[in-house]
């Protein structure tokens, strides 16, 4: 019953808010993150090389032309999973350091801060996963049953992947030993996704692509999210 | 039956562990129960013989093991019985439905009582399936006997223990959500108390059925780990609430430690029913209720006669003792938690009150 | 030797789990008493306190 109320309370809460005020709320976080990170783009550059370095290193080891699509999928989900956790590692500890929280707390809901990390989040995860892709498939001949399906399912991967970051960044921003935690908090619960993604990409890749696993790493990133969101502002208030 | 049996024993389990409050001293006969329970369950699971059928023992000579010596329970005649050198040939008609007779060669030297109704008798296969040679008896007119089930042997007993603990770790995991989910709406420390003993006696749980599973997969699919769909989502809950306690460490001040824990606790409770209830489920494995199995395994399959009557009382009482004994332990965590908690406040007062 | 062992294995590995099981119930069988004498002193205590 109690949690029942908390969920409504949220719910009506949400509406409440004025539509209008969310959205260039929201906007405002993407666009403070946007110019924080092209002040330096040192994330930026780091994660670029590390797509550059993953790709020229299994370049190297792997001579021939062609390659098993199975190990293509392999290499595509390595670099999304340390994409997704390096591109979050710092995203809040930063704000800590920066001691700009206090203006993140003045200025806007704890709501806003969430969405628009998640937003950059996707954002960023999605355009370097791309880069990443297509990288890949420059580098190496592989035959691809149905190319649409591989951008889709890839395309979903990253954008859920990038969206379930900003909540464990968020909880490891004020401990020690912040960025060995990161991924040791958000694997286990990446793997559900992972798994359904990784089935998804080798049918796209193999045959063809089965709408319902990425109705169901929706569905599960969904309530991820979902509740990511709900209980944000515990870990963001003080 | 079955599932008023095992419901009754699961949710039997959880409401009796709830009636006295987790943090009240544990009443006499609630100890009692709990004890007697567990030690009925260690009873009931491990000493009832075994009793097979003649099919059984061709099963297990062709297709198992054709060394391994099988228990057939079943009635001999020995009016028929004829000697042939060191050997006694009995017929025996043994309990399968419909029952079968067959011949079985009881070396003279090897006691048998015969004023017995039902006798176990260790057979082996022999030159033909009407004819069976005695090794041993395992037991004669026995008050309860467990099936014998071709390939598992002894081995089934592991269903008493083994799937119990891990049900139980799923419900310490729930137990922790809902009072992370308290904690968050009443902020007291109490309920923080509540939440992290719940996941690390879960967690003991959850390493003690990792422990069961993994010696029994020794025996019976050859290797310690064979990642199997279940192997890999309880290695992945102790993964997610090793994360837990990692996290709880790394942050100093109390409060927000608690606050912190309780959010992540939520979140990952989120992958608990898809590692335990949907993932092995949908994916081929060596589990049984998994993709590749024809029933959706013992314990849910709604098929008759998949789960012996004995074995269903056995599987109800183990799950109601184990879900006890969680709550006893739950219990003096939590009370030991909160008396450390008092302590820590009183030293606090006693501080500011002398500053 | 292999008769006695099909006939007695089990009942060797019951009587090592139940006495496992006897040993973990008295143990925590006494914990609990502890704890409830603790409980009481630590009541007591706070009682008196100003």
């Amino acid at each position: 019953m109690e949690t029942l109320r908390f969920v409504a309370a949220w719910v009506i809460g949400a509406e409440q808010r004025e539509a209008n005020g969310m959205v260039s709320a929201i906007g405002a976080v993407v666009l403070k993150e946007i110019v924080v990170e092209f002040r330096n783009r040192s994330l930026l550059y780091t994660l670029l090389l590390f797509t550059v370095v993953v790709v020229l290193i299994l370049a190297f080891a792997l001579m021939e032309k062609t390659i098993a699509p199975e190990l293509f999928v392999a290499f595509c989900w390595i670099v999304l999973f340390f994409l997704a956790i390096q591109s979050g590692a710092r995203s809040f500890a930063a704000e800590y350091e920066r001691e700009t929280v206090v203006l993140l707390h003045t200025l806007v809901s704890g709501y806003a801060v969430f969405w628009g990390k998640v937003v950059y989040q996707v954002g960023m995860v999605t355009f370097l996963m791309s880069i990443a892709a297509a990288l890949l498939l420059l580098v190496f001949d592989v035959p691809i049953a149905s190319m649409a399906g591989f951008w889709l399912t890839l395309g979903v991967s990253s954008i859920l992947m990038g969206a379930m970051v900003p909540i464990f960044s968020a909880l490891i921003a004020r401990s020690q030993m912040k960025g060995a935690l990161l991924p040791v908090l958000a694997f286990p619960v990446f793997v559900p996704l992972m798994r359904l993604g990784i089935e998804g990409m080798l049918d796209a890749v193999l045959k063809q692509l089965h709408m319902h696993t990425l109705i169901l790493m929706v569905a599960y990133a969904g309530i991820v999210i979902t509740l990511a969101a709900m209980l944000f502002d515990y870990v963001w208030r003080e | 039956m079955k599932a008023i049996l095992i419901g009754l024993g699961v949710v039997g389990g959880i409401i009796v562990g709830l009636v006295p409050a987790v943090h009240r001293p544990r009443p006499r006969w609630w100890m009692a129960l709990c004890v007697g329970g567990m030690g009925l369950t260690i009873a009931l699971g491990l000493l009832p013989p075994l009793s097979g059928t003649f099919r059984d023992a061709v099963i297990t000579w062709r297709q198992v093991n054709p060394e391994l010596y099988v228990p057939v329970a079943g009635t001999l005649d020995w009016d028929a019985a004829v000697a042939s050198g060191d050997t006694l040939v009995v017929p025996m008609t043994d309990r399968a439905i419909p029952p079968t007779t067959a011949q079985v060669l009881i070396p003279s030297a090897l006691f048998v009582p015969k004023d017995a109704s039902v006798v176990i008798l260790a057979v082996q296969r022999w030159k033909n399936d009407q004819q069976f040679v005695v090794q041993g008896i395992v037991a004669a007119d026995p008050i309860l006997a467990l099936p014998f089930i071709p390939g598992l042997e002894e081995r089934a007993r592991n269903l008493f223990f083994h799937v119990p603990l891990s049900w139980v770790a799923v419900v310490a995991y729930a137990y922790a959500l809902w009072y992370a989910v308290l904690f968050l709406r009443r902020r007291r420390f109490i309920d923080d108390v509540h939440s992290v003993s719940a996941v690390s006696i879960g967690t003991l749980f959850a390493l003690l059925a990792t422990v069961t599973g993994s010696i029994w997969a020794k025996f019976n699919w050859g290797s310690f780990w064979n990642w199997d769909p279940r192997e890999t989502s309880i290695f992945l809950l102790l993964l997610i609430y090793a994360a837990y306690f990692a996290l709880r460490q790394s942050i100093e001040e109390p409060q927000r430690r608690a606050q912190i824990a309780a959010v992540y606790a939520i979140v990952a409770f989120v992958t608990v029913p898809f590692l335990v209830f949907i993932m092995p489920r949908l994916m081929e494995g060596l589990h049984p209720g998994s993709a590749s199995d024809q029933t959706a395994g013992p314990i849910l399959s709604t098929q008759p006669g998949v789960l012996h009557p004995l074995k269903q009382i056995v599987f109800a009482l183990s799950m109601f003792s184990f879900s006890l004994l969680f709550f006893w332990l739950l219990s003096l965590r939590v009370r030991s938690g909160i008396l450390a908690l008092r302590h820590k406040i009183q030293q606090v007062q006693e501080i500011s009150e002398t500053s | 030797m292999e008769a006695f062992l099909i006939r007695y294995s089990i009942y060797v590995v019951f009587l090592i789990v139940f006495v496992i099981w006897i040993g973990i119930a008295g143990w925590l069988w006494r914990l609990e008493r502890r704890l409830v004498e603790l409980e009481q002193w630590a009541r007591q205590h706070e009682g008196n306190r100003p």
